[in-house]
Protein backbone atom coordinates (compact mmCIF):
# COMPACT_ATOMS: atom_id res chain seq x y z
CA UNK A 1 0.00 0.00 0.00
CA UNK A 2 1.24 3.25 -0.58
CA UNK A 3 0.43 5.93 1.84
CA UNK A 4 0.31 9.83 1.17
CA UNK A 5 0.75 12.01 3.55
CA UNK A 6 0.43 15.82 2.40
CA UNK A 7 3.10 16.36 4.98
CA UNK A 8 2.25 20.48 5.13
CA UNK A 9 0.55 23.07 2.95
CA UNK A 10 3.45 25.53 3.57
CA UNK A 11 5.00 26.15 0.20
CA UNK A 12 7.23 28.96 -1.11
CA UNK A 13 5.97 28.96 -4.54
CA UNK A 14 2.32 30.33 -5.86
CA UNK A 15 1.95 28.30 -9.01
CA UNK A 16 -1.29 29.45 -10.61
CA UNK A 17 -2.17 25.83 -11.25
CA UNK A 18 -2.16 24.63 -7.63
CA UNK A 19 -4.75 22.40 -6.72
CA UNK A 20 -4.59 23.85 -3.01
CA UNK A 21 -7.91 26.11 -2.49
CA UNK A 22 -6.00 27.55 0.28
CA UNK A 23 -2.06 27.77 -0.38
CA UNK A 24 -1.66 30.90 2.44
CA UNK A 25 -2.80 29.17 5.70
CA UNK A 26 -0.02 27.19 6.91
CA UNK A 27 -0.93 23.44 8.16
CA UNK A 28 1.43 21.27 8.91
CA UNK A 29 0.80 17.27 10.00
CA UNK A 30 2.09 16.35 13.40
CA UNK A 31 5.65 14.20 13.18
CA UNK A 32 3.53 11.23 15.83
CA UNK A 33 0.31 11.24 13.49
CA UNK A 34 2.33 10.70 10.42
CA UNK A 35 4.35 7.80 12.44
CA UNK A 36 1.35 6.32 14.39
CA UNK A 37 -0.42 5.83 10.96
CA UNK A 38 2.77 4.60 9.27
CA UNK A 39 2.43 1.53 12.67
CA UNK A 40 -1.18 1.16 11.91
CA UNK A 41 -1.22 1.01 8.43
CA UNK A 42 1.43 -1.94 8.83
CA UNK A 43 -0.76 -3.63 10.75
CA UNK A 44 -3.41 -3.74 8.24
CA UNK A 45 -1.51 -4.24 4.77
CA UNK A 46 1.89 -5.53 5.67
CA UNK A 47 4.51 -3.76 3.84
CA UNK A 48 3.76 0.25 2.66
CA UNK A 49 5.70 2.66 1.04
CA UNK A 50 5.15 6.20 1.94
CA UNK A 51 4.66 9.19 -0.35
CA UNK A 52 5.48 12.87 1.10
CA UNK A 53 3.47 15.58 -0.93
CA UNK A 54 2.25 18.88 0.12
CA UNK A 55 2.47 22.05 -0.21
CA UNK A 56 6.19 21.84 -0.43
CA UNK A 57 7.01 18.84 1.99
CA UNK A 58 10.89 19.65 2.34
CA UNK A 59 9.44 22.52 4.50
CA UNK A 60 8.04 20.41 7.24
CA UNK A 61 9.83 21.45 10.26
CA UNK A 62 9.63 17.86 11.28
CA UNK A 63 11.19 16.18 8.32
CA UNK A 64 13.93 14.53 10.15
CA UNK A 65 12.06 13.34 12.98
CA UNK A 66 9.70 11.54 10.45
CA UNK A 67 12.49 10.12 8.07
CA UNK A 68 14.95 8.86 10.55
CA UNK A 69 11.27 7.22 12.28
CA UNK A 70 10.59 5.61 9.10
CA UNK A 71 14.11 4.68 8.11
CA UNK A 72 13.94 2.67 12.11
CA UNK A 73 10.95 0.71 10.48
CA UNK A 74 12.16 0.14 7.08
CA UNK A 75 9.68 1.87 5.76
CA UNK A 76 11.34 3.62 2.09
CA UNK A 77 9.70 6.75 1.44
CA UNK A 78 9.24 9.28 -1.40
CA UNK A 79 8.33 12.87 -1.81
CA UNK A 80 7.53 15.34 -4.80
CA UNK A 81 9.41 18.32 -4.43
CA UNK A 82 9.74 21.98 -6.69
CA UNK A 83 13.32 21.33 -6.26
CA UNK A 84 14.12 24.60 -4.45
CA UNK A 85 15.17 23.59 -1.03
CA UNK A 86 17.68 20.08 -2.43
CA UNK A 87 20.77 21.75 -1.15
CA UNK A 88 19.45 22.43 2.32
CA UNK A 89 17.98 19.04 2.03
CA UNK A 90 21.02 17.09 1.11
CA UNK A 91 22.44 16.35 4.88
CA UNK A 92 19.01 14.65 5.69
CA UNK A 93 19.20 12.68 2.42
CA UNK A 94 22.56 11.43 2.88
CA UNK A 95 21.59 10.28 6.51
CA UNK A 96 17.89 8.90 5.24
CA UNK A 97 18.08 8.42 1.58
CA UNK A 98 14.57 8.39 -0.08
CA UNK A 99 13.82 5.68 -2.38
CA UNK A 100 12.50 7.98 -5.04
CA UNK A 101 12.30 12.11 -6.13
CA UNK A 102 9.84 13.54 -8.03
CA UNK A 103 10.46 17.21 -8.87
CA UNK A 104 7.99 19.22 -10.55
CA UNK A 105 8.33 21.67 -13.55
CA UNK A 106 5.77 24.25 -14.99
CA UNK A 107 7.57 24.15 -18.17
CA UNK A 108 10.67 22.31 -20.12
CA UNK A 109 12.79 26.15 -20.79
CA UNK A 110 13.65 28.76 -17.99
CA UNK A 111 11.39 31.00 -19.72
CA UNK A 112 8.38 29.33 -19.19
CA UNK A 113 9.15 27.51 -15.88
CA UNK A 114 10.46 30.78 -14.55
CA UNK A 115 7.59 32.57 -15.54
CA UNK A 116 5.28 30.62 -13.17
CA UNK A 117 7.57 29.86 -10.62
CA UNK A 118 9.67 32.76 -10.07
CA UNK A 119 13.42 33.57 -11.14
CA UNK A 120 16.00 31.13 -10.85
CA UNK A 121 13.48 27.70 -10.03
CA UNK A 122 14.37 26.84 -13.34
CA UNK A 123 17.88 26.27 -12.20
CA UNK A 124 16.87 24.48 -9.43
CA UNK A 125 15.33 22.09 -10.65
CA UNK A 126 17.97 21.62 -12.66
CA UNK A 127 20.60 21.12 -9.45
CA UNK A 128 18.14 18.95 -7.68
CA UNK A 129 18.50 16.82 -10.51
CA UNK A 130 21.92 16.97 -10.37
CA UNK A 131 22.39 16.63 -6.88
CA UNK A 132 19.87 13.72 -6.45
CA UNK A 133 21.44 11.95 -9.36
CA UNK A 134 25.28 12.49 -7.37
CA UNK A 135 23.84 10.41 -4.46
CA UNK A 136 22.71 7.53 -6.75
CA UNK A 137 18.88 8.44 -5.90
CA UNK A 138 16.34 7.58 -8.53
CA UNK A 139 14.59 10.38 -9.89
CA UNK A 140 11.89 11.51 -12.19
CA UNK A 141 10.43 15.02 -13.40
CA UNK A 142 6.83 15.84 -13.77
CA UNK A 143 5.88 18.42 -16.06
CA UNK A 144 2.62 20.27 -16.20
CA UNK A 145 1.04 20.60 -19.31
CA UNK A 146 -1.17 23.05 -20.48
CA UNK A 147 -1.32 26.26 -22.98
CA UNK A 148 1.35 27.53 -21.91
CA UNK A 149 3.75 24.71 -22.68
CA UNK A 150 2.06 22.70 -24.91
CA UNK A 151 4.45 23.04 -27.24
CA UNK A 152 7.45 22.02 -24.93
CA UNK A 153 6.10 18.14 -24.71
CA UNK A 154 9.28 17.33 -26.30
CA UNK A 155 11.60 19.42 -24.92
CA UNK A 156 10.23 17.79 -21.43
CA UNK A 157 11.28 14.27 -22.90
CA UNK A 158 14.77 15.81 -24.45
CA UNK A 159 15.56 17.63 -20.97
CA UNK A 160 14.62 14.49 -18.53
CA UNK A 161 16.70 12.68 -20.88
CA UNK A 162 19.56 14.37 -20.97
CA UNK A 163 19.46 14.63 -17.19
CA UNK A 164 19.66 10.86 -16.51
CA UNK A 165 16.14 11.04 -15.11
CA UNK A 166 14.62 7.70 -14.77
CA UNK A 167 10.91 8.95 -15.37
CA UNK A 168 9.14 11.53 -16.96
CA UNK A 169 5.38 11.88 -15.91
CA UNK A 170 3.07 14.49 -18.28
CA UNK A 171 0.10 15.69 -16.01
CA UNK A 172 -2.72 17.33 -17.62
CA UNK A 173 -3.82 19.54 -14.83
CA UNK A 174 -7.42 20.01 -13.79
CA UNK A 175 -8.92 23.57 -13.82
CA UNK A 176 -8.62 25.68 -11.30
CA UNK A 177 -9.83 29.54 -10.27
CA UNK A 178 -5.57 30.28 -11.03
CA UNK A 179 -5.61 28.38 -14.48
CA UNK A 180 -9.13 29.67 -15.46
CA UNK A 181 -8.55 33.10 -14.48
CA UNK A 182 -5.78 33.16 -17.16
CA UNK A 183 -6.79 30.93 -19.25
CA UNK A 184 -4.04 28.32 -19.27
CA UNK A 185 -6.29 25.01 -19.66
CA UNK A 186 -6.08 23.24 -22.58
CA UNK A 187 -9.73 22.24 -23.89
CA UNK A 188 -11.16 18.66 -22.76
CA UNK A 189 -10.77 17.83 -26.60
CA UNK A 190 -6.94 19.05 -26.66
CA UNK A 191 -6.04 16.46 -23.69
CA UNK A 192 -6.47 13.65 -26.43
CA UNK A 193 -3.51 15.44 -28.68
CA UNK A 194 -0.83 15.53 -25.86
CA UNK A 195 -1.88 11.78 -25.09
CA UNK A 196 -0.80 10.99 -28.64
CA UNK A 197 2.00 13.10 -28.45
CA UNK A 198 3.49 11.57 -24.96
CA UNK A 199 2.38 8.20 -26.49
CA UNK A 200 4.25 8.53 -29.60
CA UNK A 201 7.86 9.85 -27.40
CA UNK A 202 7.18 7.42 -25.14
CA UNK A 203 7.89 4.35 -28.08
CA UNK A 204 10.99 6.15 -29.72
CA UNK A 205 13.62 3.30 -28.81
CA UNK A 206 16.25 5.53 -27.90
CA UNK A 207 14.91 6.99 -24.54
CA UNK A 208 15.95 5.44 -21.55
CA UNK A 209 14.25 7.70 -19.71
CA UNK A 210 10.77 5.70 -19.01
CA UNK A 211 7.71 8.34 -20.27
CA UNK A 212 4.42 8.23 -18.97
CA UNK A 213 1.05 10.61 -18.92
CA UNK A 214 -0.37 10.73 -15.42
CA UNK A 215 -4.01 9.43 -14.95
CA UNK A 216 -6.47 11.39 -15.92
CA UNK A 217 -6.20 11.26 -19.05
CA UNK A 218 -9.72 9.90 -21.52
CA UNK A 219 -8.69 6.37 -22.12
CA UNK A 220 -7.17 5.79 -25.65
CA UNK A 221 -9.49 4.91 -28.53
CA UNK A 222 -10.71 0.61 -28.11
CA UNK A 223 -8.82 0.61 -24.50
CA UNK A 224 -11.02 0.22 -21.56
CA UNK A 225 -10.38 2.73 -18.69
CA UNK A 226 -8.44 1.28 -16.18
CA UNK A 227 -8.85 2.38 -12.00
CA UNK A 228 -6.76 4.72 -10.60
CA UNK A 229 -4.18 3.31 -8.27
CA UNK A 230 -6.76 5.08 -5.73
CA UNK A 231 -9.43 3.23 -6.74
CA UNK A 232 -7.43 0.17 -7.06
CA UNK A 233 -6.78 0.73 -3.25
CA UNK A 234 -3.67 0.56 -3.58
CA UNK A 235 -2.62 4.50 -2.59
CA UNK A 236 -4.70 6.27 0.62
CA UNK A 237 -4.25 9.50 1.41
CA UNK A 238 -3.89 11.78 4.49
CA UNK A 239 -4.34 15.89 4.34
CA UNK A 240 -2.09 18.32 6.04
CA UNK A 241 -4.75 18.62 8.48
CA UNK A 242 -4.49 14.75 9.32
CA UNK A 243 -7.75 13.79 7.91
CA UNK A 244 -7.95 10.84 5.73
CA UNK A 245 -9.24 11.63 1.94
CA UNK A 246 -10.66 9.64 -0.90
CA UNK A 247 -8.23 11.18 -3.28
CA UNK A 248 -4.86 13.48 -3.00
CA UNK A 249 -5.91 15.10 -6.47
CA UNK A 250 -9.14 16.32 -4.90
CA UNK A 251 -8.00 16.89 -1.97
CA UNK A 252 -8.33 20.56 -0.57
CA UNK A 253 -9.55 21.28 -3.94
CA UNK A 254 -13.09 22.66 -5.06
CA UNK A 255 -13.93 24.79 -1.50
CA UNK A 256 -15.42 21.49 -0.27
CA UNK A 257 -14.58 18.55 2.08
CA UNK A 258 -16.96 15.87 0.62
CA UNK A 259 -13.47 13.68 -0.26
CA UNK A 260 -12.62 13.86 3.53
CA UNK A 261 -13.39 10.56 5.12
CA UNK A 262 -12.06 10.52 8.86
CA UNK A 263 -10.41 12.51 10.78
CA UNK A 264 -6.92 10.76 12.18
CA UNK A 265 -6.91 13.21 15.13
CA UNK A 266 -10.34 11.82 16.23
CA UNK A 267 -10.00 7.94 15.20
CA UNK A 268 -7.12 5.23 14.59
CA UNK A 269 -6.48 4.70 10.87
CA UNK A 270 -7.46 1.16 11.76
CA UNK A 271 -10.80 2.59 12.52
CA UNK A 272 -11.08 5.10 9.23
CA UNK A 273 -9.90 2.41 7.20
CA UNK A 274 -13.25 0.88 7.50
CA UNK A 275 -15.00 3.56 6.85
CA UNK A 276 -12.67 4.57 3.74
CA UNK A 277 -13.57 1.34 1.74
CA UNK A 278 -17.38 2.26 2.04
CA UNK A 279 -16.78 5.20 1.49
CA UNK A 280 -14.96 4.60 -1.78
CA UNK A 281 -16.70 1.71 -2.73
CA UNK A 282 -19.82 4.44 -2.91
CA UNK A 283 -17.64 6.52 -5.10
CA UNK A 284 -16.54 3.97 -7.58
CA UNK A 285 -20.14 3.26 -8.73
CA UNK A 286 -20.98 6.96 -8.40
CA UNK A 287 -18.39 7.75 -10.70
CA UNK A 288 -18.47 4.70 -13.15
CA UNK A 289 -18.29 5.47 -16.68
CA UNK A 290 -21.82 4.30 -17.44
CA UNK A 291 -23.34 6.14 -14.17
CA UNK A 292 -22.48 9.52 -15.66
CA UNK A 293 -23.20 11.19 -19.13
CA UNK A 294 -22.12 14.00 -21.04
CA UNK A 295 -18.67 14.94 -22.16
CA UNK A 296 -17.36 14.51 -18.53
CA UNK A 297 -17.94 10.59 -18.92
CA UNK A 298 -14.23 10.57 -20.31
CA UNK A 299 -12.54 12.22 -17.25
CA UNK A 300 -12.04 10.01 -14.80
CA UNK A 301 -10.71 12.50 -12.09
CA UNK A 302 -13.27 14.89 -13.14
CA UNK A 303 -16.01 12.43 -13.18
CA UNK A 304 -14.92 12.01 -9.25
CA UNK A 305 -14.50 15.68 -8.81
CA UNK A 306 -18.05 16.40 -9.84
CA UNK A 307 -19.34 13.73 -8.26
CA UNK A 308 -18.27 15.11 -4.90
CA UNK A 309 -19.56 18.58 -5.46
CA UNK A 310 -15.98 20.05 -6.36
CA UNK A 311 -16.73 21.55 -9.77
CA UNK A 312 -19.41 23.71 -8.44
CA UNK A 313 -17.00 26.83 -8.63
CA UNK A 314 -16.93 26.54 -12.20
CA UNK A 315 -19.85 27.71 -13.02
CA UNK A 316 -19.43 31.13 -11.31
CA UNK A 317 -15.76 31.72 -13.06
CA UNK A 318 -15.27 32.91 -16.49
CA UNK A 319 -16.55 30.96 -19.37
CA UNK A 320 -14.56 28.31 -20.45
CA UNK A 321 -14.56 24.89 -22.25
CA UNK A 322 -14.49 23.00 -18.64
CA UNK A 323 -17.39 25.07 -17.45
CA UNK A 324 -19.51 23.95 -20.31
CA UNK A 325 -18.87 20.38 -20.30
CA UNK A 326 -19.09 20.24 -16.45
CA UNK A 327 -22.48 22.34 -16.63
CA UNK A 328 -23.36 19.14 -19.14
CA UNK A 329 -22.76 16.64 -17.36
CA UNK A 330 -25.27 14.58 -15.48
CA UNK A 331 -25.72 12.05 -13.06
CA UNK A 332 -27.42 8.86 -14.08
CA UNK A 333 -29.50 6.59 -11.91
CA UNK A 334 -30.11 7.03 -8.10
CA UNK A 335 -26.41 6.89 -6.94
CA UNK B 1 55.09 30.06 -12.18
CA UNK B 2 53.76 27.81 -14.00
CA UNK B 3 50.27 28.82 -14.58
CA UNK B 4 50.54 31.88 -16.20
CA UNK B 5 46.43 32.10 -17.23
CA UNK B 6 43.64 32.73 -14.78
CA UNK B 7 40.81 30.89 -15.74
CA UNK B 8 36.85 31.63 -14.36
CA UNK B 9 34.06 29.13 -14.44
CA UNK B 10 32.12 28.34 -17.18
CA UNK B 11 28.46 30.92 -17.75
CA UNK B 12 27.19 27.27 -18.53
CA UNK B 13 27.71 25.86 -15.36
CA UNK B 14 25.58 25.92 -12.46
CA UNK B 15 27.06 24.44 -8.86
CA UNK B 16 25.84 23.87 -5.37
CA UNK B 17 28.36 23.48 -2.86
CA UNK B 18 27.93 20.92 -0.17
CA UNK B 19 29.85 19.98 3.21
CA UNK B 20 33.08 19.01 1.52
CA UNK B 21 32.19 18.71 -1.48
CA UNK B 22 30.34 20.56 -5.16
CA UNK B 23 28.03 19.35 -7.18
CA UNK B 24 28.32 20.74 -10.82
CA UNK B 25 26.33 20.96 -13.84
CA UNK B 26 26.92 21.87 -17.14
CA UNK B 27 23.60 23.02 -18.91
CA UNK B 28 25.03 22.93 -22.35
CA UNK B 29 25.79 19.27 -21.75
CA UNK B 30 23.65 18.12 -18.74
CA UNK B 31 26.35 16.46 -17.99
CA UNK B 32 27.18 16.28 -14.08
CA UNK B 33 30.58 16.50 -12.23
CA UNK B 34 31.46 16.14 -8.04
CA UNK B 35 34.33 17.65 -6.65
CA UNK B 36 35.91 16.49 -3.48
CA UNK B 37 37.05 18.55 -0.71
CA UNK B 38 40.27 20.02 -2.83
CA UNK B 39 38.42 20.52 -5.96
CA UNK B 40 35.98 22.82 -4.34
CA UNK B 41 37.55 24.64 -2.84
CA UNK B 42 39.57 24.89 -5.81
CA UNK B 43 36.55 26.30 -7.40
CA UNK B 44 35.47 28.78 -4.80
CA UNK B 45 39.04 30.20 -5.68
CA UNK B 46 38.48 30.07 -8.92
CA UNK B 47 35.29 31.74 -8.74
CA UNK B 48 36.31 34.79 -6.63
CA UNK B 49 38.70 35.46 -9.39
CA UNK B 50 41.90 33.83 -7.84
CA UNK B 51 45.37 33.11 -9.98
CA UNK B 52 46.34 29.66 -10.38
CA UNK B 53 49.77 30.49 -8.54
CA UNK B 54 47.12 31.71 -5.77
CA UNK B 55 45.05 28.80 -5.65
CA UNK B 56 48.28 26.57 -4.74
CA UNK B 57 49.18 28.85 -2.31
CA UNK B 58 46.04 28.55 -0.72
CA UNK B 59 46.20 25.05 -0.99
CA UNK B 60 49.59 24.19 0.78
CA UNK B 61 48.25 26.09 3.42
CA UNK B 62 44.61 25.01 4.46
CA UNK B 63 45.87 21.26 3.00
CA UNK B 64 49.10 21.26 4.58
CA UNK B 65 50.85 19.74 1.43
CA UNK B 66 53.96 20.40 -0.29
CA UNK B 67 53.81 23.28 -3.52
CA UNK B 68 55.50 20.64 -6.08
CA UNK B 69 52.34 18.15 -4.76
CA UNK B 70 49.46 21.66 -4.94
CA UNK B 71 51.19 22.53 -8.44
CA UNK B 72 50.68 19.45 -10.11
CA UNK B 73 47.28 18.85 -8.10
CA UNK B 74 45.91 22.23 -9.63
CA UNK B 75 47.62 21.61 -13.22
CA UNK B 76 45.81 18.85 -13.09
CA UNK B 77 41.97 19.69 -12.37
CA UNK B 78 42.11 22.96 -14.51
CA UNK B 79 42.92 20.26 -17.20
CA UNK B 80 40.24 18.18 -16.68
CA UNK B 81 37.99 21.43 -16.26
CA UNK B 82 38.70 22.55 -19.27
CA UNK B 83 38.58 19.70 -21.52
CA UNK B 84 34.83 19.35 -19.88
CA UNK B 85 34.65 23.38 -20.80
CA UNK B 86 33.60 23.74 -17.26
CA UNK B 87 35.87 26.81 -17.35
CA UNK B 88 37.53 29.23 -19.75
CA UNK B 89 39.97 31.50 -20.07
CA UNK B 90 39.63 35.04 -17.79
CA UNK B 91 38.78 37.82 -19.74
CA UNK B 92 40.48 40.00 -18.13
Amino acid sequence: MLLGFALTTHCNLRCPHCIRDDVVTVQSLEPELVIRTCDEARDIFGDVVVSFTGGEPTLHPGWDQITSALAERGIPYRLVTNGWHMRRMMPSFDRWPPSFVRVSLSGATRETHDTDRGRDSFRRVLLAVALLTSRRIPTALSIVIDRRDRHEVRLAADLAEDLGCLRLHYILPQPVPGSVARDSDLAPHEWASVRAEVDELAREPHRLTAIQLDYGAPARDGEPESACATMSSERVYVDANGRVSLCCQLSEYGFTTSDVVADLHEISFHDAWTTYVEAMAELRAKTAPSNVSGGLAAFPCMRCARALGKLDWLAQGRPSAWQAIAASAQQLGSL
Amino acid sequence: MSHPIRFEPSADVLVSHLEGEAILLHMGTKEYFRLNRVGAQVWKLLDGGSHPDGIVDQLVTTFEVSRSEATDAVGALLQELRNATLIREALA
